[in-house]
């Protein structure tokens, strides 16, 4: 069986269905179907209407990636927090910003918890240590505090920068 | 734009930002992330030094219409415990009004009155669990409070709760039927009608602990193990009403699978029979405390042994009558056995040494006052255990025929020891050693201090230093 995913744009992907089990969400819905006999070479389509097809396609490239690692149990938050994002998929991540939320968004969707996490770990490291200002900037974020309200924050806050 | 990030994505970021300290610029980037953030770093406000609770109390006293937010409502976790010597009332009445506290964590802050804790209760109705072990004013009106406010409360760790009356008992199990954990030690107050109604009204108890609750009979705890299915822990304590009538009474197809604590410290009435009975019933038993059961004798064991690979723990403390046979039976079937205390059983010999040397699993081992272990036994069970022991803690005082070399090869063996006792050992007391020694409590007499000789953490590791040194300069 091979399966067939098709972006919101139309766009169709076929990858064995390894790599795009790599998505709980496709996982579940390929779940039903339960027959594993490879033997036809029946299709299924997978619609997948909120992901589009150049985000879809960065996605799978990933999945097939890892269709063979072992991550670790998506209950054990510890373990999944302390890893470091390792070497090839910070690679993988050196992309735009506008590319790197929608693979966020993507694999949130998706459920691909092990490329959600390493892609909130690529944009934690970049807010991290920065001041308020330094952030917008890296961010494109505007500020709507007042000058009296981001002192009024600052000052009753203080006390949790002690460590 | 990183405004597409739906709130439950942004969280995931925020919350891979471990340290809460890097967390506090983020409240000044825009609205949406502060209002996000502000409830991660209040939710458990992190209260380690004297510097943030200053900190703290100033945001705190300021009158909550005048500050950005109200931060009351944030705080879901609060503990003191790590600033206790500063905590007064007036500290905690600044808390007054969180009404969505779920823990409530203050150990050891003994100054605090009962009406300052009655205050930080009013409306917390999702108060999961309040400790309050070394709080001096543990009274009904806390206790009152509690019944009132919190119904979903699963945690009451209440020791020494000396002045609490049936008033307090019953607005505990009258509102609490929640009720997972319980301390309350020291309580004359509580009585078998008190027990049977927590029994009846607080079907999920898995831990009660009523250490030094002497007015409780066998009548009532016998329905406390036969009616509370998932009882884990119990822990009773110089209670001279428990007889072996508690454990005659255990129907005989009765099995506690859940129960793996019991602690029947100086319950002196006990004899072999109840621990027969209790090991049959509970086989899945991991620690069991029986010090100063002064009836026990190597028959008791012969039933602990029975239990396997499940004892891990076991406390034999002032057991007086048992002996070498004993602990052979328990040593060899009881492998996995991680901590053994044999405090005063003064029959035992160094024969009793050679078979504890073989648990592997050993980190604990309290021989203070077996007066027949002599430097040979002490020498044959570091032999048998091999380097890289995992011993940990080994308390040895009073055994008073030692000398120094079979404890420097017990150094040499441990490299994980972090305690060692050996006061009253003639041998030690002497300056050269002393001086690597801890300080001795303070409420120790001169006789006392006399002898005190414990070595902890980095007085090990100079101990073993000193001696070795010792041994290879001659």
């Amino acid at each position: 069986m091979s399966i067939s995913i098709i972006s919101s744009d139309g766009e169709p992907f076929k990858v064995e269905r390894k790599v795009a089990e790599r998505s709980v969400l496709i996982k579940n819905m390929l779940g039903d179907l339960g027959n594993d006999d490879d033997d036809d070479d029946e299709s299924f389509e997978v619609p997948i209407p909120n992901v589009r097809g150049s985000v879809l396609q960065k996605i799978l490239e990933w999945c097939e990636h890892h269709k063979d690692t072992a991550f670790p149990d998506d209950e054990d938050d510890d373990s999944r927090k302390s890893a470091p994002v390792e070497e090839w998929d910070r690679e993988f991540l050196r992309v735009d910003q506008e590319m790197l939320y929608e693979i966020i968004l993507g694999a949130n969707y998706l459920n691909i918890r092990p490329l959600l996490d390493a892609g909130c770990k690529v944009v934690a490291e970049m807010i991290r240590g920065k001041t308020p200002e330094e952030i917008r900037r890296t961010f494109n974020i505007v500020n709507d505090f007042s000058p009296e309200e981001e002192a009024a924050i600052k000052r009753e806050n203080e006390w949790a920068e002690d460590r | 734009p990183i405004r597409k990030i739906p709130t439950e994505v942004l969280l995931l970021i925020f919350s891979q930002i471990s340290h809460k300290s890097e967390l506090v610029p983020l409240l000044r980037v825009c609205k949406r992330w502060s209002n996000l953030i502000v409830e991660l770093l209040w939710f458990r406000p992190s209260l380690m030094t004297s510097r943030a609770m200053s900190g703290l109390q100033q945001v705190m006293s300021m009158n909550p219409n005048e500050t950005y937010w109200n931060y009351r409502p944030f705080i879901r976790r609060l503990n003191l415990s790590f600033i206790y010597e500063r905590v007064d009332s007036d500290f905690l009445n600044l808390f007054e009004g969180c009404y969505n506290l779920e823990r409530l964590t203050l150990v050891n802050c003994s100054r605090l009155s009962s009406e300052s804790i009655c205050n930080v209760l009013q409306n917390c109705s999702k108060l999961q669990s309040i400790d309050m072990t070394g709080v001096k004013s543990i009274d009904d009106d806390i206790f009152e409070a509690l019944g009132q406010n919190c119904p979903r409360l699963q945690g009451l760790y209440a020791p020494g709760c000396k002045s609490v009356t049936r008033r307090g008992i019953s607005a505990i199990y009258n509102s609490c039927p929640m009720l997972k954990r319980m301390k309350l030690s020291d309580n004359l107050s509580l009585t078998d009608e008190d027990l049977w109604c927590f029994v009846n009204n607080c079907k999920s108890l898995i831990e009660v602990d009523v250490h030094n609750c002497v007015n409780l009979t066998n009548d009532s705890l016998i329905t406390l193990f036969v009616g509370l299915e998932q009882l884990r822990e119990f822990r009773i304590s110089q209670n001279m009403n428990v007889t072996d009538q508690l454990f005659r009474s255990i129907p005989e197809d009765a099995q506690f699978d859940r129960l793996r604590i019991i602690d029947f410290t100086g319950c002196t009435q006990i004899t072999d029979q109840s621990v027969e009975r209790i090991v049959q019933a509970a086989p899945r038993l991991r620690n069991v405390v029986l010090s100063k059961c002064t009836m026990v004798t190597d028959s008791s064991l012969r039933s602990l042994a029975r239990l396997g690979k499940n004892l891990h723990y076991v406390h034999l403390g002032h057991c007086t009558h048992i002996t070498d046979l004993g602990i052979i039976i328990l040593a060899r079937s009881c492998h996995r056995l991680q901590y053994i205390d044999l405090a005063c059983c003064q029959q035992l010999t160094n024969n009793s040494l050679i078979e504890l040397a073989h648990l592997a699993r050993l980190r604990r081992i309290g021989l203070v006052k077996c007066l027949n272990i002599t430097d040979l036994g002490i020498h044959n069970f570091v032999i048998r255990r091999g380097h890289d022991d995992t011993l940990e803690r080994v308390h040895l005082s009073y055994c008073t025929n030692l000398g120094l070399s079979p404890i420097l090869d017990l150094l040499r063996a441990c490299p994980r020891l972090t305690h060692l006792s050996l006061t009253g050992i003639r041998a030690f007391l002497r300056p050269d050693i002393l001086c690597y020694c801890r300080e001795p409590p303070s409420d120790f007499n001169e006789h006392q201090r006399a002898l005190f000789c414990v070595f902890s953490g980095q007085g090990v590791r100079k101990l073993r230093e000193f001696l070795i040194n010792l041994y290879e300069t001659r």
